[in-house]
């Protein structure tokens, strides 16, 4: 999967789980209104879809888009 | 609501007591929570699951995130009232426990109240055990 096709794709999850219409690439998910939770939610989702574990240490690198592509692109080794 | 099919369902009985009213004779609508809490313990405890261990040895707690309940029928002094307690969603983020009340066949009270798991004392969210995931639904 390219690169721009992983990031479309997660950002299908990040509006489906946290119910937004447009999720920008850099906007802080606090300023859209994700919470911790939601954040969690939405590792949850990620690592169902493409098989992989996030462990928890990481999931404060969870703050926005880039940086959700950034961790699943590592992990997929992209 | 309905118990889905091949859930666990654990049940706690309780004798309503007269603090337990208000002035109307029926069970006050905050007395609901403390024994809808009471259910989750026991839905633990029935799956031999140690939520006293949990929160000592692990430091981790259960927090209520949302409480959705629909009061339909009053409770009164001295009802036995039957709570059957299922988790109808799992996932690391939360826990849904489902409870209905009954008083015999009829239905007092439904609720869904989610929860999420904190690392004590501090109060950060982190993520739900394996072991309870596995509670829910597969």
């Amino acid at each position: 999967m390219a690169h721009e096709e992983l990031r479309d794709a997660l950002r299908e999850i990040v509006a489906e789980v946290a119910e937004l219409d447009e999720v920008p690439d850099s906007k802080p998910f606090k300023d859209l209104g994700i919470d911790s939770m939601m954040a969690i939610e939405i590792v949850a989702e990620v690592e169902r879809r493409y098989k992989i574990k996030i462990p928890e240490q990481e999931l404060e690198q969870v703050r926005d888009l880039d940086s959700v592509v950034s961790l699943v692109a590592s992990k997929l080794g992209k | 609501m309905r118990i889905p099919e091949g859930v666990y369902v654990a049940k706690l009985n309780v004798r309503v007591g007269y603090v337990d009213t208000d002035r109307a004779q029926v069970m006050h609508h905050s007395t609901y929570l403390r024994y809808l809490e009471a259910a989750r313990v026991e839905y633990l405890r029935d799956r031999d699951y140690d939520f006293r261990a949990m929160e000592l040895e692990q430091g981790l707690s259960l927090a209520v995130v949302e409480a959705n309940v629909k009061y339909r029928a009053g409770a009164r002094f001295d009802d036995l009232i039957e709570l059957q307690t299922w988790i109808a969603v799992a996932n690391r983020a939360k826990l849904r426990f489902d409870t209905r009340i009954m008083r015999g066949d009829e239905v007092l009270t439904t609720a869904e109240i989610i929860v999420c798991c904190i690392k004590i004392p501090e109060a950060k969210l982190v993520s739900m055990p394996p072991a309870l995931i596995a509670f829910g639904p597969a």
